[in-house]
């Protein structure tokens, strides 16, 4: 059967969240696949390891040395499970509850031709940005639940690392599409994930308009970059530390949209 | 030791599509913050899928039980605080029974929740597809009348259960009856805040109500108009843009 690696990064998550997710794991269905879990933790310290570890084993879990940021983190599992053959790695939130069939239908939408990145439904909030009847193609897509193929990881590497968060999903979607392949919504592959809540931390914003900022710098759309650059001047009282980049040339960076502020679609609503 | 009663009944009414139905399960499991049983009640064709979804989705809530048809026994389940009615394909935020039992236990008597409509289209043999959302404006203390356009309006309802009719209406046409008659023995309260339930969209709204829900969704839309064109004057009217939406300033 198919192998697939399922990875969540953790960073500080509570014990409530992660054994709500940690339930909703054990309970996957794996009709279509063999789902390998993975836990990696950016954490300071190794108090989320106790639930992984009595779940799943301690080659479930794993410590970072520092903070990595999502995309990272994500990186260095997704690099091992290709190394390991796995066919696809599937990113999931820590603070979500996984439907049991969630991981087969990824991977039911995945294997259509051309298919590098398929997302998934998230309930009770779905995001608002569209996909065709049928098809299920869509601009972008999220990393709330998401499999990568492993042809996506070897030959475009993964996120970008200098996301931090937020934001690298779109960028990884945008290259997909710009080397020629597919990104699609899985509708039948659902993850409860309500985040509506819970108040945006000034820190968490401002990784939100760095991220913004960065990924315009990249895909060649200054005004957009210098406006979200703007705006965190103005929060932080200095400018965003952004690497330098050379912006993608045409014809690739048309697959990029910055024409709906930070949500890169037309919504739905 | 007895497992504490649950504090919230909900008997859930499916028919149609298998997919709604667990699409309903998938977002009442998740619920918080209480306690709730769901008594699934399948029109014909539909047991196997209701039951079939049940096994699948006990469990992912810690203190939600799921369970095909009427209870065989009493005992654990019965008496519980509150009653909900609900139809397949209405989803509710994590939240929503815990903001409407909050509401009750501050003196209200039945609760309606604020909400949004659905407009769906089929897709294929899959689940439908939404295609927008809009917010459903509600007058403070709502009729019957006002509510019913929606079929799933009783999903936005909570009641005390010394006031819930004590039948159950399994059928889609006895909801409304089910609604006349706890109508007459309390008043419903509708709650303020974000929006917890989204219903699928049904039946025409009067040319009052329907500008009514127009205004509710530009008082949303609008903010968030500015948030794409200018975010750095969005960000200075942020605290502004909260009170409008009747959430706590971030």
């Amino acid at each position: 059967m198919t192998r697939v690696r399922l990875g969540v990064v953790l960073y500080r998550n509570s014990l409530e969240e992660l054994a709500t997710l940690v339930r909703s794991l054990q309970r996957l269905e794996q009709r279509e696949v063999t789902v390998e879990v993975r836990f990696i933790d950016n954490s300071p310290d190794d108090g989320l390891a106790a639930p992984v570890v009595a779940a799943f084993g301690s080659r479930a879990y794993r410590r970072t040395p520092s903070n990595l940021g999502f995309g990272a983190a994500h990186n260095l599992e997704m690099t091992e499970a290709v190394r390991d053959r796995a066919e696809a790695y599937v990113c999931v939130n820590p603070d979500a509850l996984l439907h049991p069939a969630a991981v087969d239908e990824l991977w039911r939408v995945a294997i259509r031709p051309g298919t590098w990145l398929v997302d998934g439904r998230t309930l009770p909030e779905e995001h608002p940005k569209p996909y065709t009847a049928g098809e299920g193609e869509t601009p972008w897509c999220a990393g709330t639940l998401l499999l990568i193929r492993a042809e996506a990881i070897s030959e475009l590497g993964g996120f970008d690392e200098n996301f931090f968060l937020y934001a690298e999903d779109v960028d990884l979607s945008w290259r997909v599409r710009a080397a020629g392949h597919l990104t699609r919504t899985a509708p039948r592959a659902w993850i409860h994930h309500w985040v509506e809540h819970r108040p945006l931390s000034l820190e968490r914003r401002l990784e939100v308009l760095r991220s913004a900022a960065y990924l315009g710098h990249k895909w060649g759309a200054p005004a957009f970059a210098r406006r979200y650059e703007r705006l965190y001047r103005v929060l932080a009282g200095h400018r965003p530390r952004l690497p330098a980049v050379t912006p993608i040339s045409d014809p690739a960076r048309r697959v990029a949209d910055f024409s709906h502020g930070v949500r890169f679609a037309r919504s739905r609503w | 030791m007895p497992e504490p009663r649950p504090r919230i009944r909900c008997h859930l009414v499916a028919e149609g599509s298998a997919w709604a139905l667990e699409e309903t399960l998938f977002t009442l499991v998740a619920q918080r913050g209480v306690r709730l049983e769901v008594q699934v009640h399948p029109a014909p064709g539909l047991e196997d899928a209701a039951r079939a979804a049940c096994e699948r989705l006990q469990g992912l809530g810690s203190r939600v039980h799921l369970v095909v048809g009427s209870p065989s026994g009493l005992g654990p389940v019965d008496r519980p605080a509150a009653i909900s009615v609900w139809r397949a394909g209405v989803v509710a935020t994590p939240d929503h029974f815990q903001r409407a039992m909050a509401a009750l236990e501050d003196g209200a008597m039945v609760t309606v929740a604020p909400s949004r409509r659905m407009v769906l289209a089929p897709d294929g043999d899959g689940p439908a597809r939404v295609v927008r959302k809009t917010r459903r404006w509600t007058s403070p203390l709502p009729s019957v009348d006002e509510l019913q356009r929606e079929s799933g309006f009783l999903s936005r309802c909570l009641a005390r259960r010394s006031v819930a009719p004590l039948w159950v209406p399994l059928r889609p046409d006895e909801h409304r009856r089910w609604a006349e008659e706890l109508w007459s023995r309390a008043q419903p309260l509708a709650l303020d805040g974000p929006p917890t339930v989204d219903l699928p969209v049904g039946g025409t709204a009067t040319p009052a109500v329907a500008l009514r829900d127009t205004l509710a969704e530009m008082r949303y839309q609008g903010p968030r108009v500015l948030e794409r064109a200018a975010p750095l004057t969005f960000e200075q009217t942020r605290r502004l843009f909260h009170r409008l939406r009747g959430a706590r300033p971030r």
